[in-house]
């Protein structure tokens, strides 16, 4: 996999996006779970959970309907598991299926980090980075966003080896935050 | 040897064997932590694949691909026009590994 992109055929010219993978030699187990995308203009979130005696280092989502629906969240909800998070519109008169997807590994050294960060009412693209630090190198991440039915989600990437990036906008009304996490591990 | 003193240097080799074996299994486990715990701290390979988004108002997918021998444990997206474009998935593959 896999990383998906969609870009406005209002636009008069191409453009580019970037998949990134983050990868190690241990052991990992892969997990998903699909479950119904309502269609009806709010966001819905899907869990998967890695086994027990592990830890997530890393997560991600797929939509059933990637030309209609809208990716608004990728995160770790805790240290086992990750959450994916999608919109659909009730203009489509039917639901689709979304996936969360989560890689877990060993418990062991492995740290979740995060950080709020403010996104003002601008309609503008706004990054959020998490260093892992002295936690050791990054091999996930993601970001949450305070207002999912309203904002939007333009970016979640690793910082080089060290950290993770979020990039959100505002669409809805006052200011709001968006949450940017990293999974470390040592 | 008679067989009295085989028995006794058959029985005075058992201790001697069993501190050997019991050594060589610590010593294994031992190497096999470190391993694990150096593969993850100093372990992480970054890949990346950069592809044209075409203005065709279709969902397009691009897949960095992990080096022989390492897994994808995590990954992400990166648009280049973030006005225009929209992230619509990131997530392992399901048939392989190696990819994201």
């Amino acid at each position: 996999m896999v990383g998906v992109a969609w870009r406005d055929s209002s636009e008069s010219t191409t453009s580019s996006f970037t998949t990134y993978a983050l990868c190690i030699k241990g052991p990992l187990t892969y997990v998903q779970h699909s479950k119904t995308l309502a269609g009806d203009d709010s966001h819905h979130t899907v869990k998967a959970t890695c086994p027990s005696g592990t830890k997530a280092t890393g997560g991600g989502i797929k939509l059933g309907d990637p030309d209609n629906d809208y990716m608004v969240g990728t995160y770790p909800p805790g240290a086992a598991g990750w959450v994916g998070a999608a919109w659909r519109a009730s203009s489509l008169g039917s639901d689709a299926t979304f996936t969360a997807w989560v890689v877990c590994a060993p418990s062991g050294h492995i740290t979740v980090k995060s950080k709020s960060f403010s996104l003002p009412d601008d309609n503008k693209a706004h990054v959020g980075t998490v260093n892992c630090g002295t936690a050791g190198n990054v091999t996930g991440g993601g970001i949450k966003l305070g207002d999912p039915d309203n904002d939007s989600e333009e970016g979640t990437y690793p910082a080089g080896k060290s950290g993770w990036n979020g990039i959100a906008a505002r669409g809805g009304t006052g200011a709001n935050t968006f949450t940017v996490y990293a999974v470390c591990v040592k | 040897m008679s067989e009295r003193g085989a028995a006794r240097a058959q029985s005075s080799n058992n201790p001697f064997n069993w501190r050997r074996a019991r050594w060589i299994v610590a010593s294994v486990a031992a190497m096999l932590t470190l391993t694990v715990g150096v593969a993850y701290a100093t372990g992480v390979t970054l890949k990346s694949k950069t592809v044209t988004l075409p203005n065709d108002a279709d969902p397009h997918s691009a897949s960095a691909k992990c080096p022989l021998g390492t897994h994808a444990a995590g990954g992400g997206v990166k648009l280049s026009d973030k006005a225009s474009d929209y992230i619509q998935g990131s997530h392992p593959s399901s048939t392989n590994k190696r990819l994201w």
